[in-house]
């Protein structure tokens, strides 16, 4: 797809040093992300280009140490021991020095090509340090020290100098600046080292992978990464006894083990090697951090405060979203279903390829695309509260929430993912140490309502609760919550049980501004995933669905097509549960595809049925454009004024004129079901099974097992609340 | 949680307020590990910024922020930071008493001046 590059240079940080940043400030829009947005969790890559030639950067998931804790710390282990890249960038937090430098210090040990990129100069400045950057180069052998603030790009053109700089040496084959580094563990670990690197360069196979010395460090530290790869070689097993012998020596020189006697000396080094260099005492912390997270930490407060984040979240995405509902619904079922018409009816288009285009892809794709704007501000809130450090906070506040199901505060931060779209969110249980975590925060993803499911919930909930909408909207989500905590609590008493819960270690990073730019990125890339998914899964999804609805041809009844056979075959399935239709069981089953094709497929068969396409004689391309402007700024303005409403809680309620969100299909429904099968029907798409995109990460995850499981328990509990809810609502309302 | 000199305790049993130093790590030998690259080497002065009952211990070490679980924090080994038996008033007796535990500790600490 590209070029091959002459240099391939990965980034290396701990998590929050502002990495991601650099990434994207390197390499703009030359990105290529892996199957699925998320952060860093998949694979990043991207390419610049310097005086003419390619460099292709490599951003790893963030990690605070080479000897992995995570999966996705493995994720960065493994790219830096069995891919070595010619160049890495290790990233570090200028505010934060003597702990990122640990990291950087590993990587330096590992002896390949290394730059050092001290971020968040700024910040550290305006703390009052300073850092002598040619002063840390010397005492770390030589290795370029540069000195920026990623997000505005200041330092940038030297950090650039110092990559070109380089890839010269590295090409001429010259030693770079730093390669030869060797830390001084003192007396007992050295003679340790020496006599492990010995038998270490016994092993020929490993000889020519991996530096005999850096080899017998890992080792002495136990890194399991490094155990079963020596495992893997013949020899092997001899080495690691050796290793196990001179761990067993070292401890019973010193009261502890040898990996806290490596650490320790580790961190001894960096915070030398900063004396003289940073011109400030690690005590300077601003005392406005610490007076939120007094705030935010607290156990009562800071749960309430968790809560109200979260109800002004949603409440924005529904208030903001629902003018811009009203303006793209009538766009797709307005001018632009008249000037397809007119297009193919002046092409002499036949009349069942007509019937495609307008019926199939315009309104499926475009019943989907309606919520496109919601989903902006969902993704933008998501990724501000990520990037501002909140979501680590409050997976602290959760933690005890979250304990009661034997998982930690850890798993937090994927169930919230969960809310934008399950599938990052099951790649991003990659965090977790253990693997019963992980499979349980993945079984339990999926009760977080996806934004795919809320196009669902706007229609109905405009269409049968009125001014109730946002409210009825705002209890799913939390039904959903609730339904996760119970079946939390039964796996985790049942098949998932675990004799000790993980231990629960989590850095609360500093307090920063989410960058603007950085955010729209994010943003950018999860919209587009969605607008990809609306072009490809559900266009797809939509003509099929049509086909079946038009098919075997002639077919005038729906109800005779091969959809309608289908359906109704599965309808009296749900009758327990009120909407025993075979409309209604026809789009449930669609929504396998996704979720938001439960919209289209109901677009389809209800204003199939209803509509009657009339060909306009004539095409007045100003007035509509100028009609869909104009509903344009009045939709922006009434979003604006919700959204100054909703911040202000209400307090600035002034003359409330309700526009009635609703689209075509809302004003069809309430013919179709009553109040409590509709409210059935929501809890029914809330929790039934998985679309087959979050199936296929489960399987890629974790086995098929695991997924044919989540499938078959989640569409019985499904099942089981609708029909409880149809019940009870049935009495009472 | 004090051992026979009455000097080391449990990190678990300390309240908010509390600065101390790591000694050492009991348990798990992985976690042990994680802990002292996150900067709690044997020796690095720590501060208990929050000891909640139920929650996690917040601790500030080397200038950064971080969440420790009770269980974990019942195998790290402490010494009162400074003189010795700063720490030695522990929970007993005060726990059920509300205070601010944010900072205010390092003003009860009669050696915060040295």
């Amino acid at each position: 797809m590209r070029p091959e590059p002459d240099l391939r240079i990965a980034l290396v940080g701990n998590p929050n040093s502002g990495k991601t940043t650099l990434f994207n400030a390197l390499t703009g829009a030359h990105q290529h992300v892996g199957n699925w947005p998320g952060k860093t969790v998949e694979r990043k890559q991207g390419w610049m280009k310097l005086n003419g030639r390619m460099f292709s950067v490599l951003d790893l998931p963030g990690t605070y140490s080479l000897t992995a804790y995570s999966e996705e710390e493995c994720i960065a282990r493994d790219a830096l021991l069995d891919a070595p890249p010619d160049l890495v960038l290790v990233v570090l937090d200028a505010c934060n020095l003597e702990r990122h430098l640990y990291l950087g210090l590993q990587v330096l040990e590992m002896g390949l090509p290394t730059i050092l990129a001290l971020n968040m100069s700024d910040l550290a400045e305006k703390e009052g340090g300073s850092i002598d950057c040619q002063a840390l180069a010397a005492h770390l052998g030589g290795v370029p020290v540069v000195s920026i603030a990623a997000r505005f790009g200041t330092g940038l053109p030297d950090l650039k100098t110092a990559i070109e700089r380089s890839a010269r040496l590295i090409t001429e084959q010259r030693p770079h600046g730093g390669s030869a580094f060797k830390l001084d563990y003192g007396d007992p670990v050295e003679k340790e080292l020496a006599w492990l690197s010995a038998r270490a360069q016994k092993v020929d196979s490993l000889q020519d992978r991996f530096d005999p010395r850096w080899l017998a460090l890992k080792l002495l530290e136990g890194e399991y990464g490094v155990e079963c790869r020596v495992a893997d070689c013949r020899n092997g097993e001899n080495l690691l006894r050796h290793a196990a012998e001179a761990r067993r020596r070292l401890q019973q020189i010193h009261a502890s083990e040898s990996q806290l006697l490596i650490a320790d000396r580790r961190y001894k080094l960096a915070s030398v090697a900063l004396q003289g260099v940073l011109q400030k005492s690690s005590e300077s912390r601003a005392g406005m951090d610490e007076l939120l997270d007094r705030a935010v930490t607290h156990p009562l407060f800071g749960v309430l405060l968790f809560l109200f984040v979260m109800y002004l979240v949603f409440s924005l995405v529904v208030e903001v979203s629902a003018p811009f509902l009203d303006w793209i619904s009538s766009f797709f079922g307005g001018p632009l279903t008249r000037w397809a018409s007119w297009g193919m009816a002046q092409m002499g288009a036949p009349e069942w390829l007509r019937g495609l285009l307008v019926e199939g892809v315009i309104d499926g794709v475009g019943g989907v695309l309606v919520f496109l704007p919601g989903l902006v501000v969902l993704f933008a809130f998501i990724a501000v509260l990520e990037d501002s450090g909140y979501l680590a906070r409050a997976a602290f506040v959760m933690n005890r929430a979250l304990s009661w199901m034997g998982l930690t505060g850890k798993s937090f931060v994927p169930l919230v993912l969960g809310f934008g779209c399950a599938v990052p969110a099951v790649y991003a249980t990659r965090t977790l140490e253990r693997r019963r975590d992980r499979i349980l925060t993945a079984l339990l993803i999926p009760f977080m309502s996806c934004s795919a499911r809320l196009p669902v919930y706007v229609v109905f909930a405009l269409a049968f609760f009125g001014t109730h909408a946002s409210l009825v909207i705002w209890g799913l989500y939390a039904a959903g919550v609730l339904f996760a905590a119970g079946a939390g609590w039964v796996l985790s008493r049942t098949m998932l049980r675990s004799e000790e819960s993980a231990s629960f270690i989590l850095e609360l990073p500093p307090y920063r501004w989410p960058g603007v730019r950085d955010t729209a990125r994010v943003v950018r890339r999860r919209t587009g995933a969605f607008v990809r998914n609306a072009g490809t899964v559900i266009l797809g999804a939509s003509v099929a669905i049509w086909l079946l609805l038009n098919l075997p041809a002639g077919a005038h009844d729906l109800e005779n097509t091969y959809f309608g056979g289908l359906s109704k075959a599965l309808a009296p399935v749900f009758a327990p549960a009120g909407f025993g239709t075979w409309q209604a069981s026809g789009s449930l089953v669609s929504g396998l595809v996704a979720k938001e094709v439960v919209v289209a497929t109901m677009s389809q068969i209800y204003l199939g049925e209803e509509q009657t396409q009339v060909i306009p004689e004539q095409l007045n391309l100003g007035d509509d454009l100028l009609q869909t402007g104009r509903e344009l700024a009045q939709a922006t303005a009434s979003a604006a004024q919700r959204l100054g409403r909703t911040l202000s809680l209400g307090l600035l309620r002034g003359p409330v004129e309700e526009t009635q969100g609703s689209t075509s299909l809302g004003r069809i429904l309430p013919e179709k079901f009553t109040r409590p099968a509709a409210l059935a029907f929501l809890v029914y798409v809330l929790l039934y099974v998985p679309c087959i995109a979050t199936l296929s990460a489960l399987r890629a995850e974790f086995g098929v097992r695991w997924a044919l499981f989540s499938a078959a328990y989640q569409s019985l509990t499904a099942w089981i609340a609708a029909v409880g809810v149809y019940q009870l609502a049935r009495l009472l309302l | 949680m004090f051992d026979r000199d009455g000097e080391t305790s449990s990190l678990a049993s300390l309240q908010a307020g509390c600065a101390v130093e790591v000694v050492n790590f009991l348990g798990c030998r992985r976690r042990a590990q994680r802990l002292a690259e996150l900067g709690m080497t044997p020796g690095t002065r720590l501060e208990i910024m929050r000891a909640a009952p139920g929650q996690p211990l917040l601790l500030r070490v080397r200038g950064a922020m971080l969440a420790v679980d009770r269980r974990s924090a019942r195998d790290v080994i402490v010494r009162p930071c400074g003189r010795a038996g700063a720490v030695a008033h522990d929970r007993a007796g005060r726990r059920r008493r509300w205070r601010p535990r944010f900072g205010r500790g390092r003003r009860h600490r009669p050696e915060s001046d040295s």
